[in-house]
């Protein structure tokens, strides 16, 4: 019995331990956007969109274009987690269905906040998230959630 | 110094390509029970194509896309290419690929194949069958080239598909009845290539696309006149010129979908002329919850019985109604439900029914 609850009790704050890392990766996590993007902010549901590639304009007009992080990364987990809505597999098997169909592929990804936050500062109508901490002058905040 | 100035540079160039040049590989499959009064309803259990695929990004933009379907049709497994492209994004306004694609007719070919999970329903339209299936009617697929390009327009996305490909061909040979639409993967038995065309429009504020398209078509003989073909090797049986308009609305709950298709068939052999013929089909659905969503499809075909081209490949008239359930245990697997009544339009022929249940899954 009093194993049963140690066990109960270890699991709970491992499930609190997780879920605290998750929140504080994604609390972190700042969506980016190259600075000639007249937009000043985002809306959750106008990323959600542009990473989904259900639309790949601003209401401006200005063409996106999409950056992503790599897979399997924890910012990446937390961002389409808590951000965009879906799951790892969630969003795999979101892409893979898009990819059959051909109608569309997956955004370009790169390998770390640097990465994204360059090909961003470099290319116009560009987009990206990055943790907090990895913001500078060469790009502009659009959402922090 | 040095060394360490190289590996600095090397870490940031390679920091800054893009980790998307991996090969992307999936696989569809389903499994299903069916029965069906055409055949005395014997309920068996079946297994589905299992699609494999696979894609990669060669370079920014270049993407190549394979698709293998290991299947059984009756007579022992086979392993059938379904597509295989090698496609150039030359500007946002054209791109251009070679090798085997879907025919760019409507939105259900355009969209559904052989991934059986993301089609609502267990079967397609009869009419859009596969030209190796049973009832198939038009090549779903085609060998050539295919340009693509997308233009906004008015705040909405206009997207052309332009294709030229070998032209189709049958066996018309007595012993091979009823032949399959060859769409002739390696070779064309004369000069003439199908042109297929089609259009669509995203309207900017209604989750409503319309499309439009038209295909030229040869269908060519591919049989010997001493075997009892309708005519020699390579002379054309029939010129099919196709048009046809397709219109989808998707909300989120409710979906509709049709597809409207219009023939006109030359004879090139006998000397009946021009024949005419349509088929259509409907389709509805409104997702219930999240996971449930009922499916009803109303489908038709209709042509002259004087028309060679329905002759050759031993086509019945008639309609059928669909009526579905589709299940999402996740987004990666789900059951469906369906039952069919096909209705033959043939004096005396009689009504049959068939059900399916299939579970269809996507790995990746």
């Amino acid at each position: 019995m009093l194993n049963t609850l140690r066990k109960k009790r270890t699991l709970a704050a491992l499930a609190l331990a997780m879920s605290c890392a998750a929140t504080a990766v994604s609390a972190g996590a700042v969506v980016i956007g190259n600075p000639g993007i007249n937009a000043t902010q985002l809306s959750v549901e106008q990323v959600r969109d542009l990473f989904l590639a259900k639309t790949t304009k601003l209401p401006d007009g200005t063409t996106v274009t999409v950056i992503d992080q790599q897979d399997d990364t924890p910012i990446k987990d937390a961002f389409y987690t808590n951000v965009v809505g879906k799951t790892p597999r969630q969003l795999k098997a979101y892409w893979a269905k898009i990819v059959f169909t051909g109608q569309g592929v997956p955004p370009k990804s790169y390998a770390g906040d640097q990465a994204v936050k360059q090909q961003v500062a470099n290319t116009p109508g560009a987009i990206g998230y990055v943790n907090d901490d990895a913001v500078d002058s060469t790009v502009k905040v659009l959402l922090k959630p | 110094m040095k060394l360490k100035g190289f590996y600095l540079v090397s870490g940031l160039l390679l920091a800054g390509l893009p980790a998307a040049h991996a090969v992307e590989f999936g696989a569809f499959g389903d499994i299903s029970y069916q029965g069906d009064t055409a055949d005395n309803s014997r309920n068996s259990f079946m297994l589905g194509g299992l699609d494999l695929y696979a894609t990669q990004d060669i370079d920014n933009k270049t993407r190549i896309f394979v698709e293998y379907v290991f299947e059984d049709p009756g007579d022992g497994f086979v392993i059938d290419l379904e597509r295989l492209s090698i496609t150039r994004a030359i500007t946002p306004y054209f791109s251009i690929g070679a090798g085997r694609f879907h025919t760019p007719l409507g939105y259900w070919n355009a969209t559904y194949h052989h991934g059986a999970l993301i089609q609502d329903t267990v079967s397609r339209p009869a009419f859009l069958d596969f030209e190796d299936g049973e009832g198939a009617i038009l090549p779903m697929h085609v060998v050539g080239l295919l340009a693509t390009g997308n233009y906004e327009l008015s705040g909405g996305k206009l997207r052309y598909d332009l294709s030229i490909a070998n032209g189709s061909s049958m066996n018309t040979e007595p012993g091979n009845f009823p032949p399959e639409i060859d769409v002739n993967n390696s070779s064309d038995p004369n000069e003439q290539k199908t042109i297929v065309l089609r259009l669509t429009y995203d309207l900017p504020r209604l989750p409503l696309q319309l499309g439009v398209f038209g295909m030229s078509n040869g269908i060519a003989e591919s049989g010997d006149v001493a075997n009892g073909a309708s005519a020699g090797f390579g002379n054309d049986l029939v010129n099919q010129t196709l048009y046809g308009f397709d219109a989808r609305y998707d909300n989120g709950h409710f979906d509709a979908l049709g597809e409207f298709y219009f023939f006109s068939n030359d004879d090139k052999v006998g000397a009946t002329g021009s024949h005419d013929a349509s088929a259509y089909f409907v389709q509805v659905a409104y997702r219930v919850t999240e996971k449930l969503k009922p499916v009803y499809r109303y489908e038709s075909l209709d042509f002259s019985a004087a028309d060679p081209y329905f002759q050759y490949l031993g086509t019945a008239e008639g309609s059928r109604h669909v009526v579905g359930l589709r299940y999402d245990l996740d987004d990666s697997n789900a059951l469906k439900f369906e039952i069919n009544r096909r209705q033959p339009s043939a004096p005396g022929a009689s009504d049959e029914t068939g059900y399916a249940l299939q579970w269809a899954f996507l790995m990746f």
